[in-house]
């Protein structure tokens, strides 16, 4: 259903209506209204009297995110974080999408080197809060971080349903509360649908495409030989736990047997460990796999239970005997369903060749890893190709981010502009993440400047990456020229003492080694200082600085922990962290103590002071979280 | 031809069995010594404690090792020896006689797979550095399944880091050619080389050879003048760590020894090392004499960068302000052309106890440079 104020019929309408594959037509389906409670026979007790509900708000914003997935979390955040005044919905009662305690979907990402930003401070903060890895905490860590952040309202349980269009910009989401029974109509410039299937988008008439493309449209050597209707599957997970002492399973009546020796036919099925879920039990779509989801999700609680029951039962996994399943997933998670369309479609020869975009907003890694479709469903093909993987990073542009024919509507996450061979790698979950901050960066741009994210593109990406760069997210072959960073334009920079690197490359734009390529400056020892110095006095008001927190370490929390041992992860803040600083300004020949970091847990830090003139900023590194000493990647002034 | 000791092994496989520790504990007709070791490799999936036996000759030890350690029963193990200098630097390995390395699917090792091995072998900062056994086993298969959902990938080693179809053989030989033995040698060797071998490392080209001279002579706590007189003697070195433990034997001397050499280190253009000794000076304050900081004050003209004056002015701040000071020198920065020196100057000297003349020079500086102020 799509409501529009200024309805354009004819013959482009009719068009636009045909290409859409939707179930009915725009406006065949029932408007279900239930908002109107004039029926409420309501006697309120307290007052004696009879009352209708009020069930209708109206909001206004700068920036709606639909989907508080990690890419939504990522776009309210960082939007709100750059003055826009943002609203994030989410149609679940938890946080965190496929990563929640839902759906437990570990947050990885590209092998090769981890993401940085607002993904990896989430991550940092969960070893805070969070040491046992328990998923139900996991979901509150996400809450805190977003509940806390000034400029951003969160409103839980509630889904968009409806648009409300003006030309080709959407005006208004029409939004249910599924708690408080309350229609929503939230106003905003600015949208980012982060939702995964993306309704809202699909609602606005955003274009998108479902299935495999084949290979001749865009020269992709692991599509099918010809176009199809298959997405990638869904999945439910599990956690196990052990009861010491024999523990019976009965399988449901559900239960599908388990073909185990068609299964394990293909090497990639495996019984490896009985401690979390089995991927391969996944089943997809052929046509459209939002209209199958209740059906696909019964299909996998069946053909999980049939597993479960082969383990168990079958005498071949004796380990198993006091094994039981203690949380097993009711949501499945998604991998795949709609693509909305951009000014770009990424491809599988972008992720192979490292193309390189003059509008790259971050990175991905993963490797091609398409599922077969149908899932466990066709045992006759391997569970997943994986097809081959991009030694270094790879580039993600800004032009896959945002609409072609929808102005002010943005995605990221699964649902971005790329054909089902790039989504296999792209779907990683700190992939989406980079994505979702992009968007709600460029949001924020978008508003300031008054424009829409394809002008953005065309005109201003600069503004877009430098910021970026500026809060931590990493963009290979994009070092960071921020003019206004008045660092690079000290006169001259010392270190106390030098152990590794150089102090002048913490001005070089490039925020983390690249091999043997190094870019940072390491003390040897701590109460470690840096003083910058300029000929001619400057006002400053803000000292940014980039920590270490050693990206080609992995940070995230599983659901089997034997694999943080296996990653060689440390289970808490990294030690590499600064956790103590103090930045000094030189004024009339004193210096005078201008901020105070304690307990930092960013990698990212930024301290504000009112602006002073000085010739002279001086950071003293009092404390890691651990190692013996200060390693920046960056320094930075602004005034 | 490699010619094994027959008679020390089997002397040392009954001292084994009787569970002897880490010792020099026997001495052939050939002034040959032999230890008997433990050592963890990280290859050893059992986590545990191999004893090992390292042969000591004039010049160099050397021990026979396996070739890898095999995990799945399906590896053929080799026997290798491998040579290290006498202050632990691996120097090469041989291999038996009519015995060859293999590589997967049973291929022998070529000329070309040797020469990489070797330097695989030399390069202390290999990735095998930093993997573990398991890494490596996962990087060997195939296809290992990696997920979204699930987990990790395999590590990708780059071809032209191992030996192909050789990992784990490059893994194990790398940890024994650079593990915890390369230490166990050097303590070895300096609990018994002599001051006079040590003297000759000082002059030696190899930088690594000089820091393990010095740091035998901290540990000995040596300051005898001719090891001091040959310390001071290394001059104009590029290798900043030589410099700093160079600057770490001086700060362990006795305070008399101390405050006669830690001037001599000065040098004229050479602001690395100028930086050094401030530093050190800064740090060891209780050290400085009234006489050796008059000295040190003199020395204000020689500074050349904005580092060593402020490490200079720094330290003169912090000194009891009961050493007296001429500020003649000081006030001779004003007229440095750069200005951020001739600024801290400024700053330093202004509200301080001056003269007249002074008190003009700095309101003179005031004017000319106010807008750098």
């Amino acid at each position: 259903m799509k409501r529009r104020d200024f309805f354009k019929k004819g013959a482009q309408g009719a068009i636009v209506a045909s290409l859409l594959p939707v179930v009915g037509t725009a406006s065949a389906a029932p408007i279900i209204d239930n908002t109107d409670r004039s029926k409420d026979n309501w006697l309120q007790v307290a007052s004696g009297k009879k009352g209708i509900p009020v069930r209708k708000q109206t909001l206004y914003t700068d920036v709606l995110v639909i989907g508080a997935g990690m890419a939504g979390i990522s776009a309210a955040v960082s939007a709100a974080r750059n003055g826009a005044k943002t609203i994030l919905i989410q149609d679940r009662p938890v946080l965190g999408g496929n990563a929640s305690s839902e759906m437990r979907v570990t947050v990885n990402g590209a092998p090769q080197e981890r993401e940085t930003g607002i993904v990896e401070e989430i991550l940092i903060e969960n070893w805070v809060h969070n040491k046992q890895e328990s998923y139900p905490v996991w979901d509150h860590v996400l809450y805190d971080f977003v509940v806390r952040e000034p400029n951003l309202e969160l409103m839980l349980n509630t889904q968009a349903v409806d648009v409300e269009m003006n030309g080709d910009k959407i005006k208004s989401a029409i939004c249910w509360g599924l708690t408080n029974e309350t229609e929503f109509t939230i106003n905003a410039k600015q949208f980012i649908d982060c939702s995964g299937d993306g309704l809202l988008a699909a609602l606005a008439g955003a274009e998108y495409r479902t299935g495999r493309e084949g290979k001749e449209e865009f020269n992709e050597s692991y599509a099918p030989d010809q176009p199809d209707g298959w997405t990638m599957g869904d999945c439910i997970m599990m956690i196990t736990k052990d009861m010491g002492r024999p523990m019976p399973f009965k399988a449901p009546s559900y239960a599908i047997p388990f073909d185990h020796e068609t299964a394990f036919k293909d090497k990639h099925r495996r019984i490896k460990h009985l401690k979390e879920g089995f991927w391969w039990i996944e089943v997809g779509s052929e046509y459209d796999t939002i209209a199958d989801r209740e059906g696909n999700r019964h299909k996998l609680m069946s053909y999980f239970y049939g597993v479960w029951d082969y383990i168990k039962n079958s005498g071949d996994y004796p380990e198993s005997e006091n094994i039981v399943i203690d949380w097993v997933g009711s949501i499945p998670g998604r991998r795949e369903s709609r693509r909305f369309m951009g000014d770009y479609i990424l491809t599988q020869n972008d992720i192979l060749g490292n193309t390189h975009f003059e509008d790259a907003i971050g990175f991905g890694g993963w490797s091609l890893d398409e599922h077969n479709p149908g899932g466990i469903e066709n045992l006759e093909e391997p569970a997943s190709y994986f097809h081959k993987r991009s030694k270094k990073i790879y580039e993600v542009p800004y032009g896959i981010l945002y609409s072609k024919n929808i102005s002010n509507l943005s995605f990221a996450g699964r649902n971005a502009s790329l054909t089902h061979i790039a989504l296999s790698s792209t779907r990683i979950i700190a992939t989406c993440s980079l994505m979702g901050q992009a968007v709600g960066t460029a949001a924020a741009i978008c508003l300031q400047k008054q424009i829409n994210p394809r002008e953005l593109r065309n005109k201003h990406i600069k503004v877009l990456q430098e910021q970026l760069l500026r809060d931590d997210v990493f963009i290979p072959n994009r070092p960071a020229a921020d003019k206004n960073d008045l660092a690079r334009k000290a006169d001259l920079i010392i270190a106390s003492s030098t152990l590794s690197g150089d102090v002048n490359l913490l001005i070089d734009g490039i925020s983390r080694d690249r091999g043997e390529e190094v870019h940072h400056w390491e003390s040897d020892g701590m109460n470690a200082e840096l003083q910058l110095e300029w000929k001619k006095p400057v006002k400053i008001s803000k000292v940014e600085l980039k920590g270490d927190t050693n990206v080609l370490r992995r940070m995230m929390m599983h659901k089997n922990p034997d694999k943080n041992i296996k990653n060689k992860q440390i289970l808490d803040v990294p030690p590499e962290l600064i956790k103590t600083a103090r930045i000094e300004a030189r004024v009339k020949g004193e210096w005078l103590e201008m901020a105070k970091i304690e307990d930092n847990i960013t990698r990212s830090i930024k301290a504000s002071f009112d602006q002073v003139k000085t010739s002279a900023i001086r950071v003293i590194l009092k404390e890691t979280w651990g190692y013996e000493n200060a390693k920046l990647f960056e320094l930075r002034c602004y005034s | 031809m490699i010619q094994y000791r027959k008679i020390l092994f089997s002397l040392c496989l009954l001292l084994w069995s009787l569970g002897s520790a880490t010792a020099d504990i026997f001495v052939s007709q050939d002034s040959e010594k032999v230890y008997s070791l433990t050592y963890s490799h990280p290859g050893n999936k059992n986590n545990e404690c191999d004893t090992v036996v390292l042969y000591q000759n004039k010049n160099e030890f050397y021990m026979d090792v396996p070739s890898v350690y095999c995990w799945d029963n399906v590896c053929k193990i080799d026997t290798l020896r491998l040579y290290w200098s006498r202050i632990g630097l691996f120097q090469r390995l041989e291999i038996k006689p009519n015995s060859q390395l293999e590589k997967a699917n049973h291929e022998f090792f070529t000329k070309s797979d040797y020469l990489k091995l070797d330097e695989i072998l030399r390069n202390k900062n290999s990735i095998f550095k930093s993997l573990n056994a398991d890494e490596i086993l996962t990087s060997t298969q195939e296809n290992r399944d990696v997920d979204a959902f699930s987990g990790a990938t395999r590590i990708e080693i780059d071809q032209n880091e191992t030996v192909k179809g050789a990992t784990l053989t490059c893994y194990t030989l790398w940890h024994w050619a650079n593990g915890s033995i390369c230490k166990k040698i050097q303590k070895i060797s300096g609990e018994h080389i002599s001051r006079k071998d040590l003297i000759k490392y000082l002059k030696d080209e190899d930088n690594r050879y000089r820091i393990f001279a010095i740091s035998q002579f901290i540990i000995r706590k040596d300051y005898s003048s001719s090891v001091i007189k040959s310390i001071l003697q290394l001059q104009s070195i590029e290798s900043i760590d030589l410099l700093k433990l160079r600057m770490n034997y001086f700060e362990n001397a006795p305070k008399s020894v101390y405050q006669s050499v830690i001037l001599k280190t000065l040098e004229r253009n050479n602001s690395i090392q100028n930086v050094l000794s401030l530093k050190s000076l800064l740090k060891n304050k209780n050290k400085i004499s009234p006489n050796l900081f008059k000295d040190l004050c003199l020395y204000t003209p020689e500074f050349k960068s904005y580092h060593e004056i402020d490490l200079l002015l720094t330290l003169i701040e912090n000194m009891d302000n009961k050493m007296k000071i001429d500020l003649a020198p000081i006030f001779v920065l004003l007229k440095k052309s750069n200005i951020i020196i001739s600024r801290r100057a400024y700053w330093f000297l202004k509200g301080k106890n001056i003269n007249k003349s002074q008190q003009e020079m700095i309101k003179a500086f005031e004017e000319a440079k106010s807008e750098y102020l």
